[in-house]
């Protein structure tokens, strides 16, 4: 390090702390405040869009639940009905040769 | 909670001369430096629980500085204003002291901003290269020409404001 390196660190290395001010911390503890309210709006909205969303998917989630229900009766009626009408009968024996044909091998 | 501030408070109190300190040399100009250290202070105050080691404050409260001042270059590029000292804010009871800092604040307010980082963490802080590449993220090469070329026109302004 040269005499000017070193020179110029002191120089630097003396002015590297500011005198204490309360008023800086005041200012600081103003702004966590602020900080604080804004924090605090925030969960409390997020909160509230929670409960509004839930109030208002509920009708629409249990409207969509019936008519899926409402689907998989109706789906499994046909079922039935097609296992028991002749077309069924010769599809499960075709199924039930095609399986004791796959064993076989 | 009250004690958590409280705390956070005394933390603040012994902290921030040298936090305004740093960034008064990074800021050049006191006004400037005292916003960017509150607003570090507020983002040490969010960010305090994942600080893991209390004995590593210290380095995590300069991280946040610098990242705080590094945030300003960018938003001061984006709008640039001119960096001036303010004389009110050196307010030293002797005049030679005064005249000095004011010479100081002058000469690094004329630095481009990064430069004026990596002088004052070399020569202020006392850090090496390498570690002001990892707190700043910068590229090792960028540092070494941004300490070289600060420095000698720093050196360079204080010897034309010095020589009578």
């Amino acid at each position: 390090m040269t005499d000017e390196d070193a020179r110029l660190r002191r120089l630097l290395a003396s002015a590297a702390k500011a005198p204490e001010d309360d008023a800086f911390l005041t200012q600081v503890q103003q702004r966590i405040e602020h900080a604080r309210r804004a924090r605090r709006i925030t969960i409390a909205g997020i909160a509230l869009a929670s409960v509004v969303a839930v109030v208002l998917a509920t009708p629409v989630l249990l409207d969509v639940g019936r008519q899926l229900a409402v689907a998989i009766g109706l789906a499994s009626q046909g079922t039935v009905a097609i296992l028991l009408s002749p077309l069924g009968v010769l599809l499960a024996l075709v199924a039930g040769v095609a399986l004791a044909a796959a064993r076989r091998r | 909670m009250v004690g958590d501030d409280a705390a956070f408070s005394e933390l603040v109190r012994r902290r921030q001369g040298t936090v305004r300190g740093l960034l008064r040399g990074m800021a050049g100009s006191a006004s400037i430096a005292d916003d960017l250290a509150q607003e570090a202070f507020v983002l040490a105050w969010k960010k305090i629980r994942s600080l893991r080691a209390p004995a590593a404050f210290s380095g995590w409260l300069r991280q946040i500085a610098v990242n705080v001042f590094l945030q300003h270059i960018r938003r001061a590029q984006a709008a640039p204003v001119s960096i001036l000292p303010d004389e009110e804010h050196v307010a030293a009871a002797d005049t030679t002291d005064v005249d000095l800092e004011l010479d100081l604040q002058r000469a690094l307010s004329q630095l481009k901003p990064a430069e004026r980082l990596c002088v004052v963490l070399s020569y202020q802080e006392g850090l090496s290269h390498s570690e002001i590449v990892e707190l700043t993220g910068l590229p090792t090469g960028t540092v070494k020409s941004h300490i070289s070329r600060g420095s000698a026109r720093l050196r360079a302004t204080l010897a034309a404001e010095t020589t009578p």
